[in-house]
């Protein structure tokens, strides 16, 4: 049951990142929604459910994408390993936490994605890549992460009903 | 018979009395006295009957308000449906308005084969300018094809799949494309960037650019056929001891609302990549 939620949730947010979040740029940055979501679900699971998600996450976009698949992978995988971090430390405050998990790897995937562009050839000028794509890029993903943790929390609460103790 | 006499004169007498008001009042005459006769009256039936319909309407308005906002809920109901079948409406009007000019552009250019395309979804990179259409290779799409709208060129088909394709835009950074200025008639490249703008490079600077230039493909490397609209040349400029002049292109595309494209499927592109000398020879 709760794999097939996951599975129609993960759908929907593939839909939702390719038809709708990727039409609504900053500038010329737009949000990713599946890492924060990766981001947000790695932070409020325990099992290794987060890491099959980041593996799936990370396959679908390579897929779908014309981006080099070493950003996909390294992105999502250093997401969930970062959420992961910060459970074990600051778990009292998990919003705290994806606000700098999406920071760190939104930071990580604009910079990974500008490096494996400038390497494979692609003329990219540094100050406007910055100033156009990635800054942009940061802002719409942390103004994302507060709507798409509410989802998620609800979907897991759903999903996983925490246990009351009498 | 003097009984019999009198009684008949009296029925005369009062028949005649009749007769004589009969005329006098279709002949008008009586009208005042009537008038003052009958005002009274239609005073008082006036004054009845406002009583009663105010009576009337203060026993009756709330079942009236009743029935009216049931009325009034059942039309806005309506009213919503109706302005919902607008907004469809209206969105097939433009669906059909830009599939019927798709049509006119492919019909001017009979020599190509078309399939035409939806625009389903762009890459989630933000660094790279990439649209996923809903046709693929079952619709005999192949890698290198190029892409058009009614306006100009859009691309060329990055990736493909069964049922849908990726087609790099000329506006992606790692794009570049041979073009041709058509009143200038010399060739260049014009090269997409990161933001979105088209540039054009490697024009020599005894070239006269001029805003507002056409420019086209040139079909030089085999990537595109020649003459698709391109853009329009806007403020060439040339630095100081640089060799080449550059200008912005305009393109003719709006490919932040890029809804529909053709795709030219009897166009192969040539692959010039083994006649280029490598960089280590």
């Amino acid at each position: 049951m709760s794999f097939f939620v996951q599975a129609i949730a993960f759908f929907i947010v593939v839909v939702l990142q390719l038809a709708v979040v990727g039409n609504i740029p900053l500038l010329h940055g737009t949000a990713d929604i599946l890492l924060i979501w990766v981001g947000a679900w790695a932070l409020l699971s325990k099992g290794k459910g987060a890491w099959i998600y980041a593996g799936v996450a990370a396959v679908v976009v390579s897929y779908i994408s014309a981006i080099h698949p070493i950003v996909p992978f390294v992105s999502y995988f250093f997401v969930v390993a970062f959420a992961r971090y910060f459970q074990r430390r600051i778990w009292q405050s998990p919003l705290i936490a994806l606000l700098i998990i999406c920071f760190a790897a939104s930071l990580l995937q604009s910079g990974l994605s500008f490096v494996s562009l400038v390497i494979g050839g692609v003329p990219l000028d540094f100050s406007t890549s910055l100033v156009q794509v990635i800054i942009p890029t940061l802002f719409l993903d942390l103004l994302m992460a507060l709507p798409v943790y509410a989802l998620s929390k609800d979907m897991h609460q759903w999903i996983y009903p925490y246990e009351v103790e009498v | 018979m003097k009984n019999f006499s009198l009684k008949n004169l009296q029925i005369m007498m009062i028949s005649l009395i009749i007769v004589g008001v009969l005329i006098l009042a279709l002949s008008g005459f009586l009208n005042d006295v009537i008038g003052k006769a009958i005002d009274p009256l239609v005073g008082a039936q006036s004054w009845f009957a406002t009583r009663y319909q105010a009576v009337y309407d203060f026993f009756t308005a709330p079942r009236d308000v009743q029935s009216l906002s049931a009325r009034n809920a059942e039309l806005e109901n309506e009213v919503s449906q109706l302005q919902a079948q607008v907004i469809q409406l209206k969105q097939q009007v433009s669906q059909t308005e830009v599939l019927y000019s798709l049509l006119d552009f492919a019909r001017q250019r009979p020599e190509n084969k078309y399939v035409a395309a939806s625009v389903i979804g762009r890459d989630p990179s933000p660094f790279l300018h990439y649209v996923i259409i809903d046709h693929g290779s079952d619709d005999g799409i192949q890698y290198g094809m190029p892409v058009v709208t009614q306006q100009g060129l859009v691309g060329r088909v990055d990736a493909v799949t069964a049922s849908a394709a990726r087609i790099q835009l000329i506006t992606d950074p790692s794009s570049s494309i041979n073009i041709r200025l058509e009143s200038a008639g010399v060739e260049g490249i014009a090269a997409g960037s990161v933001t979105g703008d088209i540039s054009l490079e490697m024009v020599g600077l005894s070239v006269n650019l001029n805003a507002g230039d056409l420019v086209l493909t040139s079909g030089l490397g085999g990537d595109f056929p020649a003459d698709i609209l391109v853009g329009q040349l806007l403020a060439p400029s040339h630095e100081q001891n640089s060799l080449f002049q550059s200008a912005a292109i305009q393109p003719v595309v709006d490919f932040a609302k890029l809804r529909a494209v053709l795709v030219i499927t009897n166009f192969t592109p040539v692959d010039i990549a083994p006649l280029t000398p490598s960089t280590g020879q």
